[in-house]
């Protein structure tokens, strides 16, 4: 029983682990990979948080582009920071030390390829992703609190600022994919924060 | 897509539990290390981060580049203080600070430049230590506005990528694209936004092929329709060949990179006459009123006296201790000046920073300054305070016996019978030829070359021609109005107006006037130079120590080891610009078919820039319409007079089809542009200083990169290298230059520049030497990391001719050394030339739309409309506009130690005109023009004459970073209290401190500017200067 409850928490981590990589993978904007999963019949349950990735099946990849580079890249009118020092009054040094994070976990290069600076949004979803999905090495409960700890202290540290980014988006787009993605990623930060705070009943 | 109330669905354990479908797509596929976890959990939190709170971090030669700074129009030569970029940095490196350059003397006053020799070790190290000796010996002066350039380059809303519009122009959303895209679609079209592409629009046939055969049509030897067929592929309008060819379609508007994009892409690439600047908003005005009252060979556009010996300077519509050519020099000099006992008279409408320092400060009614100068001009000449000797000096070996470097042609005699009004020629009287002119000399009709003076004051009648001396018609000018109404007119006391004719001569030589713009933003603008101009002319104080300096010597650039502007087979740019700039209607084939005068919009016969012309006349399709419109380091909505009305024609694709521009930001006039390109910022490019030095020096400054920030962003220069390859075009690619050398990026130009300057002199500079190529290669490997690619530069230049480029570029320039400015009494670049009271070149233009003569002496006029009628107004306040000392150019509204200084542009009012509002100082107002209102808040001041209101330019912003930056407008609404000083936000006039506000705030002055009622859409004009009015409007003031 032991036994079967672990591999489901194992699953459960896994599954947040992924979630942030699937979350990166939009915010980085590639739309390519994302759409062609779509596009195999992969269709996420209804009443799944994340169900609404379900209503991209057949857009134009165009159409998310031209969303996603008038708000994150273009700075235009509909232009909102994508980069987390936009929205800290007192540290600039938070690029520099989320890139040294990146690369003492060896993930740095995908930030790099995709030409973004280590507190874009995307960037740091991905570190978060592998934070989690280093829970499957922990060997004693010591090691596995010590990483949830971590995780909390990440959330609390780097990922805050989402709410401001999705009141900025809000200003900006009426309706729209990376509105509603940005939505459910705050509920799913908020989520996790409490899981590893356990104030949430397993 | 659905909306947000759609979205219900919370976050649950079981949506973990059961999982989604598509997530195991997104397990973790890094490669792991072999422990990570205690990696992470080792010392991960601990970053160490290099000279954070180190107060004395301290350099050497290999953190230094010197480049030329673009925060304003100065182009001060600096020093920048550049750090290696770190990993995981877009950016290649960071520029920790900007200080002057200390080889250059611009940088350097009072303290003189460092020999250009000093090795560049011992230039970085400076002499002593930072704490000890300060930072003036480490680094030059620079201004605030060069000082924060770093803010310019590493802005937050630079444009990373190409950008395609998608959407109608304007909509404000775009797609990245790649610049290959954006260059095939630039030149063959682009289907689903459906523009054109250049290679379907452009045309081209050398003029004298076609003229030729219009010439046979005009003999009848050739029909039209034989004419028409031949040319109706490649001309604009058969009916008027000499508009030119389809190429001329295809306009440029550029701020700077003139001899690049001007001389070798535009007018011998494309072939096309259509590439303006901005002068036509800014000096063409005060410029062309300089250079015509000068003999034309040697121009001389300003005026700036030798501030090192003057005793009395006046200060005529310019505040060159904020603005003018620079600060950085000027202020301290004007300040040493004042301390070694020169009198200084301003005249300004507004107490300005520099006449807070004057003796004198002559508040004028604005645009009455040829007034005041002429109303100068006769009290010296019925007190007879001019220099009688050296105004009857016609020729110059006239002046050489009397130890005058110029002469002036006071003596020479014009022919008032003739309408034309032009110089009597030798020829007219059978004494000699056409190109010598005649002078009295006691009575009796001279040769002017070979008099040894002549007689000042004629007025009679030779060979039944009547005639007067240049000097004459200037007398009978002066005299036309008293010193009273000159009082009335200028807004100005008898009493002050003698003060300052008395004192200007009182110094012998040592008088002098520095001018600039002020007097000339006006409809009247090119009189008012030329009748200041007069003023200097009468003392005759040209190329003497102290008296009125004649600057711009320089090292050749463009020519010398590479002939860098010209075009091997170029299609040589030919045809009537759009703008109509240095065009007289009457010389066109437009002047016959359209039945003379009135002309249908201004035709400009002297001025060589009328920028402001070019999208208002493309809309008009007058004299042709335009089809590609490329926009560069210019924002025309904010510039030009009521700018924001330009915005519906941006948006037109019938008026222009195409519309491309390269920003560094999306501003105001980029935004609505179909393809929007990244350009590197100044600190990240090699450039060229294109105005002029001011100095009694030799100097050519060159600009440099010195980091990357955008590694995207491209050079303009290398976007139309690659659009004329891909066209085929002249001028770029295998022997592009006349020595056979390719031109296949920016860097074969500008290294070419550096060579040329380099080898110009009496003897070229010395090699660089092993150290010092070190050092430069370990700098910029350091400054520009995988942008600096060192065999492209290297292979720019012969190799015999690298090291002293290298020399050259170690040092940001090549700068003569100081000490040789003056010879005797005099300095040694001189104009030596002749001065001219009378410009017969205007005297026989003629006013397009009523078809009368320019006088070739100055003329008092009301403001006036191009048909003519004095502009009236119900208005009771009349608007001025100036520089601030925070603000050097509208891209400058993007650094935030700037807007920190002041973060808008409050309205300066008299007390006197306050009350009678019931306005007090920072009360919210609304300013009303004949065609704008705009919001802001008004400053209460006795510094601004009563019934005069004015504001700093530059602000206004509604794009440029500003309404969308997050970064901005949520620290703006919440400010971060730091700082030591309580600041009130809304007090203008009392900024000891404060917050920058976002870059949004005051308002945009020339919105404010008054249409012309015949042109509806441009505003006033000169039409000799060919400048746009800007102190001409007037407007009333509300409070909200």
């Amino acid at each position: 029983m032991e036994n079967q409850q672990e591999i489901l928490e194992q699953q459960v981590t896994e599954n947040i682990s992924q979630t942030y990589g699937l979350f990166s993978t939009i915010f980085l904007g590639e739309w390519e990979k994302l759409l062609s999963l779509l596009s195999n019949n992969n269709e996420i349950d209804e009443d799944h948080f994340l169900s609404f990735i379900n209503e991209l099946k057949g857009t134009d990849p165009l159409e998310l582009k031209i969303q996603y580079d008038n708000l994150f890249v273009a700075p235009g009118y509909y232009f909102v920071s994508p980069f987390q020092e936009s929205y800290s009054n007192d540290d600039d040094q938070i690029r520099g030390i989320l890139g040294s994070l990146y690369e003492q976990a060896g993930i740095h290069e995908k930030c790099e390829e995709k030409g973004e600076l280590p507190d874009h949004l995307g960037c740091i979803l991905a570190y978060m992703q592998w934070l989690v999905h280093l829970e499957s090495f922990a060997e004693n409960k010591e090691e596995m609190a010590q990483l949830r700890a971590l995780q909390a202290g990440f959330i609390e540290n780097h990922l805050q600022w989402v709410n401001k980014l999705k009141s900025a988006v809000v200003r900006k787009l009426e309706y729209g994919f990376i509105l509603e993605a940005l939505q459910q990623l705050q509920l799913f930060i908020e989520y996790h924060r409490e899981e590893l705070s356990g104030s949430i009943n397993q | 897509m659905s909306k947000e109330k759609k979205l219900d669905k919370k976050v649950n354990r079981r949506d973990f539990l059961k999982g989604a479908g598509i997530l195991g797509a997104f397990a973790f596929a890094a490669p792991l290390f072999t422990d990570p976890l205690q990696q992470l959990l080792g010392d991960v939190w601990i970053d160490d981060l290099h000279g954070v709170g180190n107060f004395t971090q301290d350099y050497t030669a290999a953190n230094v580049l010197y480049t030329t700074c673009e925060q304003c129009n100065t182009h001060c030569t600096i020093k920048t203080f550049v750090m290696e970029g770190k990993k995981n940095q877009q950016y290649s490196s960071l520029v920790r600070k900007i200080a002057g350059n200390p080889y250059s003397p611009i940088n350097m006053v009072p303290y003189n430049a460092l020999d250009y020799s000093t090795p560049i070790a011992a230039a970085a190290a400076g002499f002593g230590s930072v704490a000890v000796d300060g930072r003036g010996f480490r680094g030059g002066r620079t201004c605030l506005k060069g000082q924060a350039g770093i803010q310019t380059a590493y802005d937050a809303t630079r444009i990373r990528t190409p950008l395609k519009r998608v959407g109608p122009r304007g909509s404000g959303k775009w797609i990245s694209v790649t610049w290959e895209q954006a260059i095939e679609e630039i030149v063959n079209g682009s289907n689903d936004l459906g523009t054109p592409g250049l290679k379907s629009m452009w045309a081209y046939i050398p003029q004298e092929v076609v003229m030729a055969d219009w010439e046979k049509v005009n003999n009848k030897e050739m029909t039209f329709e034989d004419f028409d067929r031949k040319y109706k592929e490649v001309l604009i309008d058969t009916k008027h060949p000499d508009f030119g060819p389809k190429a001329n379609q295809i306009v440029n508007l550029s701020g700077n990179r003139r001899e690049f994009v001007r001389q070798r892409i535009w007018e011998q690439g494309f072939g096309s006459i259509n590439s303006d600047d901005h002068g036509g908003v800014c000096g063409v005005t005060h410029v062309t009123g300089n250079i015509r009252s000068f003999e034309l060979k040697k121009k001389k556009k300003r005026m700036y006296p030798d501030l090192d010996h003057v005793e009395f300077m006046i200060a005529w519509g310019t505040n060159p201790v904020v603005a003018n050519k620079g600060p950085t020099w000027l202020a301290p000099k004007i300040t040493n000046a004042k301390a070694r006992g020169m009198k200084m008279a301003v005249i300004d409408t507004r107490m300005s920073k520099t006449a807070e320092k004057a003796d004198i400060w002559v508040p004028i009614e604005p645009g009455m300054d040829g007034a005041l100068a002429l109303a100068m001009g006769r009290w010296i000449i019925e007190n007879k305070r001019y220099d009688e000797r050296y105004l009857r000096n016609p020729n110059k070996d006239a002046a050489t016996l009397d130890n005058e470097p110029t002469w002036s042609d006071a003596t020479h005699l014009i022919n008032v019978s003739d309408p034309k009004r032009q110089k009597l020629r030798a020829s007219d009287l059978g004494l000699g030829t056409e190109e010598e002119f005649v002078v009295l000399q006691n009575g009796v009709p001279t040769l002017h070359s070979k008099a040894a003076e002549g007689d000042l004051e004629v007025d009679t009648t030779i060979n039944g021609i009547r005639v007067k001396s240049s000097f004459t018609l200037y007398k009978e000018r002066v005299m036309e109005k008293t010193i009273k109404e000159y009082a009335s007119m200028t807004g100005i006391a008898e009493e002050q107006i003698i003060l300052l004719a008395k004192e200007f001569t009182s110094y012998g030589k040592k008088a002098a006037i520095m001018s600039y713009r002020g007097v000339a933003m006006n409809t009247n603008g090119y009189y008012n130079t030329r009748a200041i101009n007069m003023l200097n002319h009468l003392i005759g104080n040209y190329d003497w120590k102290g008296g009125s300096i004649t600057t711009g010597k320089r090292f050749s650039e463009m020519k010398g080891r590479y002939e860098l502007l010209k075009v091997p087979k170029a299609n040589k740019a030919w045809g009537i610009p759009i703008s109509r700039r240095q065009t007289p209607y009457e010389k066109t084939s437009l002047f016959k078919t359209d039945g003379g005068y009135p002309a249908q919009r201004p035709w400009f016969p002297y001025a060589g820039s009328t920028s402001h012309e070019v999208i208002p006349s493309a809309a008009e399709g007058y004299p042709y319409s335009l089809k590609a419109l490329f926009i560069h380091r210019m924002s025309p909505v904010l510039s030009m007079p009521g700018g924001h009305n330009l915005v519906e024609i941006l948006k037109d694709t019938k008026k222009i089809p195409l519309f491309v521009a390269n920003d560094i930001v999306i501003g105001e006039t980029s935004m609505y542009a179909d393809y929007l390109l990244p350009d590197l910022s100044y600190l990240e490019r090699f450039g060229q200083e294109t105005i002029y030095p001011n100095q009694l020096h030799k100097i050519s400054s060159v600009m440099q990169p010195v980091t990357r920030v955008i590694p995207q962003a491209r050079p303009v220069e290398d976007m139309y290298i690659d659009i004329l390859k891909k066209m085929n075009m002249p001028g770029v690619g295998q022997n592009a230059f006349p020595d056979g050398s390719s031109l296949d990026s920016y860097e074969d130009f500008y290294l070419k520049m550096v060579a040329n300057i380099a080898f110009d002199g009496e003897k070229p500079v010395p090699d660089a030497t092993v150290e010092e190529i070190q050092l430069f290669e370990e700098t910029r490997k350091k400054a520009l990391g995988k942008y600096f690619n060192h065999d492209v530069w290297k292979k720019a230049v012969k190799p015999e001719e690298w090291k002293k480029v290298v020399y050259v570029l170690n040092r940001g320039g090549r700068f003569e050394a100081p000490g040789s400015e003056y010879v005797g009494e005099h300095v040694k670049y001189q104009l030596a030339d002749q001065v001219n009271f009378y410009d017969e070149g205007v005297a026989k233009g003629k006013n397009s739309f009523t078809g009368e003569f320019f006088d070739g002496i100055p003329q008092l006029n009301p403001v006036k409309n191009y048909e003519g009628d004095e502009v009236k107004s119900d208005k009771p306040l009349k608007l001025i506009n100036w520089k601030a000392r925070h603000m050097g150019t509208h891209r400058n509204i993007n650094d935030t130690w700037l807007r920190e200084i002041r973060p808008s542009n409050p309205l300066w009012m008299n007390p006197f005109d306050a009350d009678r509002r019931g306005l007090k100082n920072g009360d919210k107002i609304r300013i009303v023009a004949n065609h704008h209102t705009v919001e802001g808040e008004v400053f209460v001041t006795n510094g601004i004459r009563p019934g005069t209101v004015g504001a700093e330019f530059n602000f206004g912003h509604y794009a440029y970073g500003s309404a969308p930056v997050q970064i901005d407008s949520y620290w703006t609404k919440t400010p971060a209290p730091y700082g030591n000083t309580k600041y009130n936000f809304f007090e203008p006039g009392h900024e000891e401190s404060g917050y920058a506000l976002g870059r949004n705030t005051g308002f945009s002055i020339n919105s404010l500017l008054d249409l012309d009622p015949i042109l509806k859409n441009n505003g006033l004009v000169d039409l000799i200067g060919g400048g746009a009015s800007q102190y001409d409007t007037r407007v009333e003031v509300v409070k909200r």
